[in-house]
């Protein structure tokens, strides 16, 4: 018999609306909401169906918890298909329904599907084998969705490939996104052979995009600098000697703040920088070298600007995803912007 | 200036009594390897293990491979400047052992001084298994080093012993005595060949900056250097030798020696292009206007040379990419078409910008893959070279359990990716 997981929020498990998003995580042996349709449709296939439920906040804001729960669940149930969804175009639970979806596919290799409006953010968190059912934009569509759900529920029971092109083809949400596939020589291979036809004056086929980056336009000049506050942030790694935070010292996916309040310089032996990029001897040997301390006190002191944030802000920028820097630039311009801050010294490495 | 290159093929690797090569059956000695390095480990605790091609057994720790090769009947050595003199290289005989690696593992005695860019990467090799073509070396037969550094010797008296005993026992193991031994003999020169053949140029950059983090050609640091001229026949006989521990991006000592571009252009040579030479150049300068001049000057010697096309490839990764495609743009400035090798870092979700820098000269691009999309490797039965994987600095893993990881953590991986034939491709 075959065994079917579904993955619900507080709202369409029907346990209730925002405030019951903080639903810790839970188990129930069979269907429920928008399942028990799910269930009927697939009823000629005798399944056993199970439902998890979980909290819109509660799982984002505990996701290595709920994804451990998750894990000893799927050990114990052992489904032969995750379902999760379908979550429109509500953002936190689309979010939940794509991570673990995209968790069990890629952990346990069971197969998974979930249903999104293409412009959930949930689209941005989908892994590469999961099959997403591209849904209206409000849970108007609900019926006609779960009745796509059964189709490809089937599909994937009966491992019918052929059939389950198809369907991806008509049904599933297409995300353009790169992935490692085979190609038919080896690099060395394919570069030889591009530089001859490019050689020819032949037409060729470069095998990677350019994808042109965002542009940044040049923020306005502070009018008035000498009644401004300046703060300071680098993605150069610099912490607090021993590295309390254990800010990464390559990709990094967090930022820190340090105060630098009544110092007039910082001393080699109390920071040191963690970043994999670069040789931070010189840094180590003098931090005011990337957080420039001593000669930003001397411009204020002089009356250039008026006061120097008591904090600077940390990443560390090597090898990092450029979507998850956005991400925290993004967190430290809001900090920054809401302590008053009106200016700000970025050193790079 | 002519090589005459003698390749082995081993079926099997096994201890013996004597080191010896008999028909294709490789027999080691532990004692003479043992006798061979001994004044090199004095403070190095070692022990060594084999590993052969389908085997469920993943190496861990890998520091660096050398392929064996050993020059015949002459004063000149392989590995010119390591652990021996300087002597010119790329003539006279070289016996190589073409699918055995001598395969270095273990940790550097004080990891704890380290600052982050000297520490070591972790680089697996998996014999088998869904790593086995992620990772450099799954299809050799390993002799694998295990070395612990002793507390009294410093990490780069630690760097210099474990690139020396790589070093000799990759020649020792090619120079063994052979009985009834088949070799595939091959001539390698560049010979002049019909005038009408498009004259093409290597451009390879290798990633060199400070100890622990550096490649060597003839012994020597490649550091602020100016382009060099390289034959390919130099690469052979081991002129260039990886001093970097960078696992996963670094271009591993025995595919400086035995590597597919310069084999691949050989190949070609004179029926579908002019192969001119390889131009060794060096990446992570540390300002921008350094590494236009690398690129600038690498167009330029290849101009020189009379260059109507080049491929580039790279070892590294992020910054050194601006020193790449600083170079593809002057090669396409100076009226050299170009292809360029890179891997890519599409994110885990496969949506990220694919390169960090590309020009719009950078028209003809290669890929080797998304080197950020996770896989599910399942533990191997044996492991070989430590108790840990370390997961790049942010925790520690047990080798005996399933692990979730990007392709960064195998040895070798951006070549190998490539070798494999792996390219990134849009997948809706």
């Amino acid at each position: 018999m075959a065994k079917v997981l579904h993955y619900l929020n507080q709202f369409f498990a029907g346990i209730g609306g925002e405030e019951k998003a903080g639903q810790e995580f839970l188990f129930l042996p069979k269907p429920a909401g928008p399942g028990v349709l799910l269930h009927d449709l697939l009823k000629d296939g005798q399944i056993e169906y199970a439902t998890v439920v979980c909290g819109d906040n509660y799982f984002h804001e505990h996701e290595e918890t709920v994804l451990a729960s998750l894990t000893e669940v799927i050990a114990q149930f052992q489904p032969d298909l995750f379902i999760a969804g379908p979550a429109f175009h509500a953002g936190r639970f689309g979010l939940a329904c794509a991570k673990s979806a995209s968790f069990v596919r890629e952990r346990f290799e069971v197969p998974a599907i979930t249903g999104l409006y293409e412009e959930n953010p949930g689209t941005r968190e989908i892994g590469r084998h999961v099959l997403v059912i591209q849904t209206g934009s409000s849970a108007a569509s609900m019926q006609s969705t779960i009745k796509r759900f059964a189709e490809l529920a089937v599909l994937l029971l009966n491992n019918d490939q052929e059939s389950l092109e198809l369907f991806k083809e008509e049904f599933c949400l297409r995300i353009p996104r790169r992935f490692t596939v085979q190609a038919a020589a080896a690099d060395s291979v394919r570069a030889l052979d591009m530089l001859m036809t490019k050689l020819r004056g032949e037409v060729f086929e470069s095998e990677i995009p350019r994808v042109a980056a965002a542009p940044h336009p040049v923020p306005a000049a502070i009018q008035n600098l000498s009644q401004a506050t300046l703060a300071m942030v680098t993605e150069g790694g610099l912490v607090p000697l021993g590295n309390p935070d254990r800010l990464e010292s390559s990709r990094g996916t967090k930022y820190f703040k340090y105060s630098i309040e009544e110092r007039d310089d910082l001393r080699p032996g109390e920071f040191e920088a963690m970043h994999t990029g670069y040789d931070t001897s010189t840094v180590n040997a003098d931090p005011d070298r990337l957080i420039p301390v001593d000669a930003m006190r001397r411009l204020e002191r002089d009356g250039n600007f008026a006061r120097l944030h008591n904090y600077y802000y940390v990443t560390t920028g090597t090898g990092a995803m450029p979507a998850k820097m956005q991400e925290l630039g993004v967190g430290i311009a809001e900090e920054l912007s809401t302590s008053g801050v009106n200016g700000v010294v970025l050193t790079a490495t | 200036m002519e090589l005459e290159l003698f390749d082995f093929h081993v079926d099997d690797i096994q201890w013996g009594d004597r080191t010896s090569l008999v028909g294709s059956q490789l027999s080691v000695s532990h004692a003479e390897i043992q006798e061979q390095i001994k004044d090199l480990t004095g403070n190095i605790k070692w022990n060594a293990e084999l590993a052969r091609p389908g085997e469920s057994k993943r190496i861990i720790h890998v520091l660096d491979t050398l392929i064996p090769i050993a020059k015949l009947g002459e004063e000149h050595r392989t590995f010119p400047g390591i652990d021996c003199p300087a002597r010119l290289v790329g003539t006279g005989q070289t016996a190589r052992l073409r699918n055995v690696l001598v395969t270095i593992a273990g940790n550097f005695p004080h990891t704890e001084v380290m600052t982050p860019i000297e520490k070591p990467r972790e680089g697996l090799i998996d014999m088998s298994g869904v790593g086995a073509r992620y990772c450099h070396g799954s299809d050799y037969f390993h002799i694998v080093l295990t070395l612990e550094g002793e507390a009294a010797l410093s990490n780069l008296a630690f760097d210099q012993a474990l690139r020396s005993i790589g070093v000799r026992v990759a020649r020792y193991l090619a120079g063994v005595q052979k009985s009834g031994a088949a070799s595939e003999r091959k001539t390698i020169r560049l010979d002049q060949v019909q005038s009408k053949l498009p004259k093409v140029v290597l451009i390879y950059q290798v990633q060199s900056q400070i100890p622990l983090v550096r490649t060597f050609y003839y012994g020597e640091e490649i550091s602020k250097t100016l382009p060099s001229f390289v034959h390919p026949n130099e690469f052979i006989d081991g002129a260039v030798v990886s001093g970097t521990y960078k696992s996963e991006r670094k271009i591993p000592t025995s595919l400086h020696c035995a590597n597919p571009f310069i084999e691949e252009m050989l190949k070609r040579h004179g029926s579908e292009i002019n192969f001119l030479g390889v131009i060794l150049s060096r990446g992570y300068n540390d300002s921008f206007e350094q590494k236009k001049k690398m690129g600038l000057w690498s167009a330029r010697m290849a101009r020189i040379l009379g260059a109507d096309g080049a491929v580039a490839m790279m070892e590294g990764t992020g910054n050194t990419t601006v020193d790449f495609m600083q170079t593809v743009k002057a090669c396409e400035e100076e009226g050299i078409k170009t292809v360029a090798v890179m891997h890519e870092d599409n994110g885990a979700r496969g949506y990220e910008r694919p390169l960090v820098d590309h020009p719009v000269e950078a028209d003809a691009m290669v890929s080797r893959g998304n080197r950020s999309e996770k896989l599910l490797l399942p533990p191997l039965d044996e492991v070989i070279g430590g108790e840990e994987i370390d997961l790049h600095l942010k925790a520690k893993h047990d080798p005996h359990t399933p692990l979730f990881f990007d392709p960064t953590i195998f040895f070798g991986a951006h070549c190998q990716m490539g070798a494999s034939g792996f390219r990134a491709a849009y997948e809706s």
